[in-house]
């Protein structure tokens, strides 16, 4: 009877300490900065919500408070540098997520760095952005990733010989543009047509000439909403005579699909994540956040989100796990559980090579089908088969 | 109350007490490095607008190309330093000088032109500046940019050592010595004789041209002081940023702000451009933006409003009055 009651003792006590130690841990202060105004603000406002769900998320499941600093960086390189002075300098944050655009989270990372503060972002897709190797830099996404979804449809699932490429001047869609032609080239794809536009423009037809002049099967195009909606409608003028169409982030949104209409039937669109694309490991997870999100804002979390929760939350793993010493977190072990991470999410497996870049990044492609984004590739994340040939001009 | 609403301070007295101001501010912030990080943007837009409204405000030619200006020194200084090996502060001074070289290939043809087609003019040289920054891959990097564009050098004074990529002090102070330059510069050519004849093509250029006043040099004059500081800023810019990119070195908003930032301190002086672009700044930041997250720009084009319809003379308009050829108010 004595020994139960020692026993019970015993497990109470302990339990006691374990909550105790659970609840008292010192309050993990987070940094989070994004344009929530000026020309990048629309995906910067959706990385945010995905962010603020994370902390919250993290908050209830862990039992650990969570200070979140959100910093509105106005799109503009200046102000992302403000940020990392505010959040690391003055708020003392113990990591920072978030960063739109590689202009923007270039001197951002810059500025971590010189704060001894870990960065994981979610919006810098440039391959230069790791070049320095900074301690601090990680990112969820990645440009080769990306091309390599493209490149992969185009060679695997479509097997085209000839391609058009057109892209945007932009920085990102220049790099994902150039990746995209060298990978299709190395696998002896024809790219006769590679032409660069210049944002703001408004008449696609004479570089869509040419790609009706030299027969391509498919057409890439690396570009933004706009560019998508006056390429679609000027190769509905000209009938042009491909197989596909293929564009980069930006396709299937609700303001693509009120603008197109059925135009936008067959047309095939890159993302980092589509609801129902998370491995079999990680259905679970894909959709409790779902639910959690839909909750919460009502509606269903667009990829931007989901990279903004996710990013929330490897952090403030890593910052938990490194547990705190005389009160406080320590970067250093931060940085070693990042570096350290290796797990199946909604996003695939995540893991961090030595200059902090994700080493198993995979991007999907999806084709609309009936106004609903269908995944086609890779095959492993595919949730329907594709329609090729189909445009929804009539194409070849 | 009446002789305080007469009471007005000298350009020279109120120069003087905005850059003790300058001087002393990082101490009362505390040396606060993310307060530092928004008054050196506010610095560079500050010492901008002085240059914007030396040709618009003092000369008369409006110019919506400044971005041309500002991106065409951040370029210059950025390839002189990663590509040909040279020192920043050198690298810097070139970008200044091809600020003015900049200045005259646009200006000799486009002052032949008048009213709006000068402004139309100047734009549009701002926009092929940017194309070439975005095609000129082999020497830009395109569109993609040039990144870890290396801070300036540090260097020591005494025993103390200044270190341009660990703190941002010695940015703040370089950018407030670069402002007061631009500020002098203004100042001293307003003083001159070209000074007066500035005055005299901004009332009537067909007057002054009577006179015996050379409008083309003249504007020419002002045009290449304001393009040398701008392109300066820019360099100045692209060593504190440590990267660079068509989109962000000929952002529109070095077209825009300059000119709200002297709209809004007072166009009628050397300083008050200055003082527009820092109190815009730092409302917009420590005010607006604390209030409304996402809205914060708003109330800062409200803000601009109120002051074109009830103050049109700016902040310091009618507290500073004008000193013209030879100091005489």
């Amino acid at each position: 009877m004595m020994r139960r009651l020692w026993k019970a003792a015993i497990t109470a006590g302990l339990t006691g300490i374990w909550l105790g130690t659970a609840f008292a841990a010192p309050a993990i202060r987070l940094g989070a900065h994004g344009p929530q105004t000026g020309s990048l603000a629309q995906h910067g406002i959706e990385q945010m919500k995905g962010i603020r769900l994370g902390a919250e998320e993290f908050e209830k499941k862990h039992k650990v408070k969570v200070e979140l600093f959100v910093y509105d960086d106005e799109s503009s390189p200046l102000k992302a540098v403000a940020a990392v002075e505010k959040l690391a300098g003055v708020e003392k944050v113990d990591g920072i997520v978030g960063g739109y655009g590689s202009n923007l989270v270039g001197p951002a990372s810059e500025a971590a760095e010189r704060y001894d503060t870990p960065y994981l972002t979610t919006g810098g897709v440039d391959t230069k952005l790791s070049a320095k190797r900074f301690k601090n830099f990680f990112r969820l996404n990645y440009m080769t990733g990306l091309a390599a979804a493209q490149s992969g449809t185009i060679r695997n699932l479509f097997k085209a010989k000839t391609m058009g490429i057109v892209y945007n001047s932009l920085s990102g869609t220049t790099e994902i543009a150039e990746m995209v032609r060298d990978e299709l080239v190395k696998a002896g794809i024809a790219v006769p047509v590679f032409e660069k536009f210049e944002k703001g423009t408004t008449n696609y037809k004479p570089i869509l000439l040419k790609v009706r002049d030299a027969g391509c099967d498919v057409l890439l195009v690396e570009g933004y909403f706009s560019d998508y909606v006056g390429t679609i409608k000027d190769a509905k003028i000209l009938n042009l005579p491909v197989k596909a169409y293929v564009g980069a982030w930006g396709i299937g949104t609700p303001e693509f699909t009120r603008e197109l209409g059925p135009m936008g039937e067959y047309v095939y669109g890159t993302s980092v994540w589509e609801m129902g694309t998370a491995p079999k490991a990680a259905k679970k997870e894909e959709a409790e956040i779902v639910a959690a999100y839909k909750a919460r804002y009502n509606e269903e979390p667009s990829y931007l989100a989901m990279l903004g929760y996710l990013s929330t939350k490897y952090m403030l793993d890593a910052i938990g796990k490194g547990g705190a010493q005389a009160g406080s977190y320590r970067a250093e072990q931060t940085r070693q559980r990042l570096r350290g991470l290796d797990v199946v999410g909604p996003l695939g497996r995540v893991a961090f090579d030595e200059k902090g870049d994700p080493k198993h990044f995979t991007a999907v492609l999806f084709q609309i089908q009936q106004g609903n984004r269908v995944v086609v590739y890779p095959r492993e994340r595919a949730t329907g088969s594709v329609r090729y040939p189909g445009v929804p001009w009539g194409g070849k | 109350m009446k002789r305080l609403r007469a009471f007005r301070l000298t350009e020279e007295v109120a120069a003087a007490l905005v850059f003790a101001a300058v001087a002393v501010l990082p101490v009362a912030i505390s040396f606060n490095p993310y307060y530092l990080s928004i008054f050196i943007s506010a610095l560079i837009l500050g010492a901008v607008s002085i240059a914007w409204n030396l040709l618009a405000g003092v000369c008369g030619q409006v110019s919506f190309g400044h971005a041309g200006f500002f991106g065409i020194g951040a370029y210059v200084s950025a390839i002189l330093v990663m590509k040909a090996g040279w020192n920043p502060y050198i690298a810097m001074g070139a970008a200044g000088l091809a600020g003015v070289t900049g200045a005259l290939l646009i200006g000799i043809p486009a002052f032949r032109l008048r009213g709006p087609y000068f402004a139309l003019a100047i734009l549009g040289f701002a926009e092929v500046m940017k194309l070439l920054a975005v095609n000129l891959t082999g020497l830009t990097e395109g569109s993609q940019g040039i990144f870890n564009v290396p801070p300036l050098p540090g260097f020591r004074v005494g025993g103390v050592v200044v270190d341009f990529y660990v703190s941002g002090t010695p940015n703040y102070y370089f950018a407030a010595v670069l402002m007061l330059a631009v500020y002098l510069a203004a100042y001293f050519l307003r003083r001159s004789n070209t000074g007066l004849a500035m005055f005299a093509v901004q009332g009537d250029e067909e007057t002054a041209a009577g006179i015996g006043v050379p409008v083309l040099r003249t504007k020419l004059v002002a045009l290449t002081v304001s393009a040398f500081s701008t392109a300066l800023m820019g360099a100045f810019y692209t060593h504190y940023v440590h990267f660079l990119s068509p989109d962000m070195a000929f952002d529109g908003y070095w077209t825009v702000m300059p000119v709200v930032g002297s709209l809004f301190g007072g166009m009628g002086t050397l300083i008050g451009p200055g003082v527009g672009s820092l109190v815009i700044t730092g409302l917009d930041e420590f005010v607006f933006k604390r209030f409304f997250e996402t809205g914060h720009k708003l109330f800062f084009g409200l803000l601009l409003a109120v002051v074109i319809v009830w103050a049109p003379s700016g902040l310091l308009g009618r507290r500073v009055r004008k000193t013209t050829h030879g100091g005489k108010g």
